[in-house]
């Protein structure tokens, strides 16, 4: 089923900045610290907005803008039914924290004025779809998996721990001499009667068009990203004799990577060992899918320009659009020369970039966050920083933004809920604000805080330097995926700069992390079949 | 005719071509509102607007200062001029009747009111030879027998409570046009079933009845709580009598009807009755209620000049004197708020549901509403084999906005 | 020196610290002194009130007089560590600019209303069932920070302010010392000798406890439960600075290695950074010896070669394991009579920590001695067939054993010893009988360690391990032997087997201390 990951950054009135902390403060007590509902009237939340997995409310503080009012939802299907639904639950709310807010100065002013107005009673709904942000970059640790799926598989689990458990308690388990086969269908024929479900067929996780959708996107983004990158080599060759073309192009390469040899080694104080090298990534992972897509994209060019050059120089189909081929392979030969030039202007801001050794950390908020934070076994983090100035950073945020988006969509571990070794995250995004002036990041995750960094620290350190050192302060990296994250408490420290307090924050499954979400799948799925191979019982039963 | 003695609760509907094309009329009215709410989500014909958009519809109902309720008039006719809570703004006097009707209408009744209901259904059930009539011989008896009990009205001597509430409720919400014949009809119906409460009130007053809401009201009155006048306790009775039994027997048969369209969602009930899963039987009632609710909306009268979906770009001003139809049923199917409308789903959540409209004068009978409708089919959904009758007595007849009959069978 | 239990025989070569950090680290950091069987923990307060302006230190250098703190260059007849709590400084009146740079979890003190939540030991107003009745008996008694209540007066706040509640406990403990020596009576004796040392300063011993390594006649210095102890601590390497005792650098460990900055202050840690430790402004007092602070122009370096000591006193119940363990053997028999035979009391309770009596660890086919420390969980047993995935011993250190796929083997082991911890503790308290029988005698284990992050080690360990209840893809269990009341997963061949365990361990105290090195100690006591 589709999912949707969004958030609402809405101005705040400075003057309003504490009130609208204390409202929050109000609802979220109204519910006591537990994040699932708890005992207070938000236990009903679960039932009145069925369709949501986690949400928070939260205000960034203004240091170089005025505060922000951030509504962060991950939920199933499509927004306009989530929002009917949380206006129903807590509407009134919603409207008080809304009058905290700057009224909007683009389109959305009137429905703002309309919404917000003493003893108004229009629907807030449209007001916020009205607001909402696209995330640039989303990832889903248990992708496809709805709500209430998570919530019904959960309960399977504990049904089977109390079927094996008490099967003839007080003698000999009846599961004990049976193999896995065996000890299958004997724990489903007991389950049945209570979860009738596992007699219907499982809805699919990430359906068939999806998938396509997914790669088809991303082919179509690399296509594009090689036709960019091959535009200076349209440009020359069709200026130049190949001779000369060629002969620039070795040139320029050679040059390139000559200052790259230069000026790739770290800055004094900020080398950090790390196994990740860029030949064997590249080698490795790189060279086949950059060979094909230049390919398709010469073949797939020449078509496209074929007929026009076969109407202007009145030739015949084919030998135009081999006139064009060869124009298109020259040009996709020049891409490691503009990727070199790239790379050394890159490398000339980051030689240059300000990173903040000692982000000013307030200990008051940092202590607001430890209040909240470690109650369940998962955590909240929001944090919001300002973007790196310049053409080349404004166009690698969007582009590099926007291929991990496509890439975390298509790649088979992203798909299966793994950023690199891990997988402990339910749902996270990227968004930009404020006039796409500053990096909003979102995260709800298994463990605490302090885990949660030093995962990425120590164990995707690479991932997580490419979509966060556009930050501004940042650590210093290299060639945007080395150092970096590495420097353990230098990159938290910033990480704790740049968030604020998760003042309301809601988990439809507190107990369940990640993890178990998807061991409780394989359970229910394996429960859902009426007979299991041997291969697979032996596997499935790990699971119990 | 004597209106008083009548038995025939339905006054005789359309014939023949005229039937036919009501009958059409109301079956398109789903793909027009879809229309609307894509293209012209605020309409207007001649004096009314139409809203079909789910927040429009909820704007509408929530703001009773500027949208509201055309009841009084019509009640005023049937109350003799005494003021009953359906017709009145957002005032005191509002709030003071409604409060003092929660203090006999009481939630520990609810379940007790259930099993009456499921208990009578299948004592009907039971005597029927596999086969039975749906509108009346189940869900009318049940209703006005349960509710007339609860509220204390019994039987009048030589008419039928059936025939006068439904005639009245018709008069009340369901004749727009002012038909001279319903008028005349209420004229006599009216008086008779006013003078049938005082009289039970002088009776009770004379020897106490059993608990249930009337002897409650006395009590109260004893005690010289507001609000319990003899002529007050009447009007709420009334009230009670002509907005609350005559509506189950329309829904409850509509809900069965759509539920015999979808064999999955009809074993599914089934499924649940069996089970005693009373919560998700409700569910699969309230769901299929959603695709022939009540009415296809409610109108209000716009008292001062407002504007509907202000700052959207279908924002429409209204003045006052306009009449606005809230269309409900529109608003449950809109896809902007309800997921896959289209689709089955006895799970919903239950802001998903307008069928008791929303804000001031949502229904004040929607707890007994929850808390027996399900009951009325539960016995009959319980039994094997549950199909239309062959022929056309096996789909629901409509008159008017009045179900009429429907007959199933059963092993 | 040596940091390793008496009972490894031990194939590795034991490491040194060379000079000058061998003779400014305190001897705890290198040795665990074994040769030493016998000693005592003082934990003392200090009696005046208020904060003192000058002469606050004056009581250290007393005491060092009749227990001079052994410094990391080699053998002495007696030992002693000593440690301080951030209570403790201030009250011997240490600069405040001084108290604000040390690390956040040492200011805040343990007993932090949040950290105690995180540590497992307080929930709300409710302390834990892994605390002993009515709540622990000793700490720093740290007073709330300017954090703890957010009262600054602002134009438009209208917020409720929330004010946190500071915790603390009948006993109030500002420093500690710990004295090692050959036996007992000398023990006993060099206890008065110091409290009557430090009397006349208004330093009084406000808690004690007996500290044995009691070794058994196998050799095996054995925890209370009966387990070998101190078995697999963390090598630490630095090149130039962590040394054989011929002089060569001692490579790192590929299992076991930490760089040095893992324990020590000052040096290169596995964030790459350099550990941070106190600074002091030059000016305040006799800064003379301290060495000049890398960064911090105008400061001295208080933590170069000095660490932060974890203290925690942890009662044992020994009856109540056995017996615990004796039920969940006789349910497995009674739930699987047939193939049970193998499962008897003891092998239940090796199953809990994951190691046998004599410290060999379990494997699905017999086990790997404890000599052998180089080994990872993911190819010897990567289901925890032999030593169960949720025992004590993979949670306190997982190794490998984490990683979703073979190629995550080496970043998850790299990964796994960032969160290292040097182990200092020693038992307390008289052996219980055998067969165990309950009894009212107070006996535990003095968990003490060392680390330089206290946040990334000691209490990473843990929350994120030992008492996370998702803990390896485990559901709702924590660590078996010093976590809660709960359940513990046996995997086995076919079908896993899972056990109910009591609360066994309780707190009974703890504080975080820094363990100055000598300079440090020096200018503490100038103060």
């Amino acid at each position: 089923m589709r999912q949707t990951t969004l958030s609402v950054a809405l101005e705040v009135k400075p003057e309003s900045f504490d009130h609208l902390s204390g409202l929050l403060d109000a609802l979220r007590d109204r519910r006591s610290p537990n994040p699932s509902g708890g005992t207070g009237p938000f236990a009903d939340f679960l039932t009145t907005v069925p369709a949501v997995h986690f949400m928070s409310l939260s205000v960034f503080p203004g240091f170089d803008y005025d505060p922000l009012f951030v509504i962060e939802a991950n939920f199933d299907g499509a927004p306009g039914p989530f929002w009917g639904q949380l206006e129903t639950a807590i509407g009134p709310d919603l409207r008080s924290f809304l009058r905290c807010c700057k009224r909007p100065l683009d389109h959305t002013g009137d429905l703002f004025d309309a919404v917000t107005a003493p003893d108004s009673r229009a629907p807030i709904a449209p007001y916020l779809e009205a607001r909402t942000l696209t995330p640039t970059v989303y990832h889903h640790g248990n992708r496809g998996m709805t709500r209430d799926r998570i919530l019904a598989e959960g309960e399977l689990f504990l049904g089977t721990r109390k079927e094996l458990a008490n099967a003839n308690d007080g003698g000999p388990s009846p599961y004990r001499k049976l193999t896995p086969v065996e000890i299958h269908a004997k724990l489903r024929a007991a389950l049945l009667p209570q979860f009738g479900w596992l007699a219907e067929k499982a809805p699919a996780r990430i359906p068939f068009l999806q998938s396509v959708g997914d790669y088809a996107r991303l082919a179509w983004f690399v296509l594009l990203v090689v036709f960019a990158l091959s535009i200076p080599g349209l440009i020359l060759k069709s200026q130049l004799a190949w001779q000369y073309y060629a002969g620039l192009c070795v040139a320029l390469f050679a040059l390139f990577t000559g200052i790259l040899y230069k000026m790739g080694k770290p800055l004094p104080g900020t080398a950090t060992p790390t196994r990740f090298s860029f030949l064997t990534f590249f080698l490795r992972h790189l060279l086949v899918p950059v060979v094909i897509a230049v390919a398709v994209y010469v073949a797939i060019a020449a078509f496209i320009t074929a007929p026009v050059w076969s109407w202007i120089g009145h030739k015949p189909f084919w030998p135009a659009w081999w006139d064009m081929a060869i124009w298109a392979g020259w040009s996709g030969a020049s891409i490691a020369v503009t990727v070199a030039g790239i790379l050394v202007w890159l490398r000339w801001l980051e030689r240059r970039d300000a990173s903040q050794d000692a982000p000013p950390v307030d200990p008051k908020m940092l202590r607001e966050m430890a209040r909240r934070e470690d109650w369940i076994p998962q955590n909240h983090m929001g944090s919001v920083v300002l973007i790196k100035p310049g053409v080349l950073r404004a166009i690698l945020i969007r582009v590099g933004h926007h291929g991990l988006h496509l890439l975390l969509r298509a790649q088979k571990a992203a798909r299966n809920g793994y950023l690199g070794s891990m997988r402990t995250i339910h749902f996270a995004h990227w968004a930009r604000v404020n006039n796409d002036s500053r990096l909003m990041f979102f995260s709800n995750f298994d463990q605490t805080w302090e885990s949660y960094l030093d995962d990425f620290i120590e164990k995707a350190h690479a991932g997580l330097t490419l979509a966060w050192s556009s930050g501004v302060g940042f650590p210093p990296t290299r060639f945007l995926v080395k150092d970096g994250a590495s420097h353990g408490r230098q990159f938290k420290e910033w990480a704790r700069h740049s968030m604020t307090v998760s003042r309301f924050w809601y988990s439809a499954y507190k107990d369940l992390t990640a993890e178990q979400v998807e061991r409780n799948y394989r359970i229910a799925l394996g429960l859902r079949k009426k007979q299991l191979s041997e291969k697979e019982a032996a596997a499935w039963i790990n699971d119990l | 005719m004597n209106a008083l003695t009548s038995r025939d609760v339905l006054r005789p509907g359309k014939k023949g071509l005229a039937r036919w094309i009501e009958g059409r009329v109301f079956a398109a009215m789903p793909y027009a509102f879809a229309f609307f709410r894509r293209w012209k989500p605020v309409v207007k014909f001649g004096g009314m607007t139409l809203t079909s958009r789910y927040d429009d519809v909820k704007q509408v109902f929530a703001t009773d200062p500027v949208f509201g309720a055309p009841y009084k008039p019509k009640l005023d006719v049937i109350m003799g001029g005494e003021p009953f809570f359906l017709g009145m703004a957002d005032t005191p006097l509002y709030h003071r009747d409604t409060d003092a009707m929660r203090m006999v209408v009481l939630p520990k009744d609810l379940p007790e009111l259930g099993r009456r209901a499921e208990a009578m259904a299948e004592a009907i059930v039971a005597a029927a030879p596999g086969r039975i009539e749906v509108v009346d011989t189940l869900v009318r008896r049940v209703t006005f027998s349960v509710l007339a009990d609860y509220f204390g009205v019994p039987e009048p001597k030589g008419g039928d409570l059936r025939v006068w509430g439904t005639r009245l409720f018709e008069f009340q919400f369901a004749d727009p046009k002012g038909d001279p014949a319903l008028r005349a009809d209420v004229d006599q119906i009216a008086p008779a079933l006013r003078a049938h409460i005082d009289a039970e009130i002088a009776a009770r007053k004379a020897t106490p009845g059993r608990d249930d809401v009337l002897t409650r009201c006395l009590a109260l009155q004893k005690k010289g709580v507001p609000g319990f006048s003899d002529v007050e306790i009447r009007t709420n009775l009334m009230g009670f009598i002509v907005g609350g039994p005559p509506q189950p027997p329309m829904v409850v048969p509509q809900a069965m009807e759509q539920l015999l369209r979808r064999p999955d969602a009809l074993a599914g009930a089934q499924a649940a009755a069996r089970a005693g899963e009373d919560d998700l039987l409700w569910g699969y009632v309230q769901e299929a209620m959603r695709f022939d609710p009540l009415a296809p909306g409610l109108p209000r009268n716009v008292l001062v000049d407002g504007v509907i979906a202000r700052g959207t770009s279908h924002e429409t001003p209204v003045q006052a004197g306009d009449t606005v139809l809230a269309a409900f049923a529109s608003a449950m199917m809109d896809p902007r708020r309800v997921t896959d409308p289209a689709r089955f789903d006895p799970h919903r959540p239950a802001s998903n549901y307008i069928h008791f409209g929303y804000d001031l004068h949502q229904c004040f009978g929607r707890h007994i509403n929850r808390a027996t409708l399900h009951f009325m089919l539960k016995p009959l959904l319980k039994r094997a084999n549950v199909r239309r009758a062959p022929g056309g007595a096996g789909r629901l007849v409509k008159n008017g906005p009045f179900a009429e009959s429907l007959t199933v069978v059963f092993d | 020196m040596d940091q390793r239990p008496v009972s490894e025989g031990g194939g590795t070569p034991n490491w040194h610290l060379s000079a000058p950090a061998s003779g400014q680290a305190q001897g705890l950091v290198v040795s665990g002194f074994a040769s030493l069987p016998t000693g005592r923990a003082l934990f003392l307060e200090l009696g005046w009130k208020g904060v003192k302006k000058k002469g606050g230190g004056a009581w250290v250098e007393a005491l060092r007089k009749v227990a001079q703190v052994t410094d990391a260059d080699g053998r002495d007849p007696r030992a002693v560590a000593m440690g301080f709590t951030w209570s403790g400084l201030q009250k011997m009146g240490l600069n405040a600019n001084a108290l604000a740079s040390f690390d956040r979890p040492f200011q805040e003190g343990m007993f932090q209303e949040d950290r105690l939540r995180r540590l497992g030991d307080r929930r709300g107003e409710e302390w834990q069932g892994t605390v002993i009745p009515g709540g622990p008996k000793w700490s720093g008694n740290t007073p709330l920070d300017d954090a703890a209540v957010d009262d600054e007066a602002r134009a438009f706040d209208d917020r409720q302010e929330i004010r946190e509640q500071r915790i603390k406990t009948p006993v109030t403990v500002h420093a500690i010392v710990l004295l090692y020596c050959e036996h007992d009576e000398a023990a006993e004796a060099w206890c008065e000798e110091v409290s009557a040392a430090l009397a006349p300063f208004e330093v009084t011993v406000s808690h004690h406890l007996p500290l044995d390594l009691r070794l058994d006649k196998q050799g095996i210095a054995r925890e209370h439960f009966g387990f070998a102890d101190g078995i697999s601590q963390p090598i630490p390497f630095e090149t130039g600075t962590v040394v054989y005792k011929d002089g060569t650098n001692v490579p790192k460990d590929y299992w076991n290695g930490v760089p040095l900055g893992e324990i020590l202050m000052g040096h290169m840690n596995g964030h790459n950074e350099i550990a941070q430790g106190p600074v002091v402004a030059a000016s305040a007092g006799n800064t003379d010896g301290l060495p000049d602070h890398p960064k911090g122009v105008g400061f001295k370096d208080l933590g170069l070669n000095g660490s932060y000591m974890v203290v925690r006193e942890l009662k044992q119940d020994v009856y109540a394991f056995w017996q615990s363990m004796r039920v969940a053997a006789a349910h497995i028999r009674e739930r699987d009579p047939e193939g049970s035979a193998h499962v008897t009391t003891t092998w239940m309770a090796e199953r809990v920590v994951g190691r046998d009596t004599h410290g060999n660890l379990l494997c699905p086919l017999g086990t790997i001695p404890v000599e052998n420390n180089d080994f990872g969980f993911w190819d010897n047993d990567r289901h925890g067939m032999g030593c169960p995935l949720g025992s004590h011993v993979r949670r306190a250190n997982p190794r490998d054993g984490l990683a979703p796929t073979p190629a995550d083997k080496q970043t998850l082991l790299d990964a796994a010893n960032n969160h290292r911890i040097l182990r200092r503790g020693r038992k307390y308290g008289k052996t219980i009988s055998v067969p165990p029988t309950p009894d009212e005698v107070d006996r535990g284990l003095l968990f003490v360690c060392l680390n330089t992050d206290i946040t990334r080690q000691f209490e990473f360990v843990q929350q994120t391990w030992i008492l996370n209840p998702n803990f390896a893809t485990l559901y709702d269990e924590t660590d078996p032997l010093i976590g809660p009341k709960g359940t513990m997963t046996i995997p086995e061949d076919p079908l896993r087997r899972i056990i109910d365990v009591e609360t066994f361990v309780q707190m009974a105290g703890g504080e975080y201390f820094f363990l100055p090195s000598i300079p440090a100690l020096n200018y503490l006591g100038s103060l």
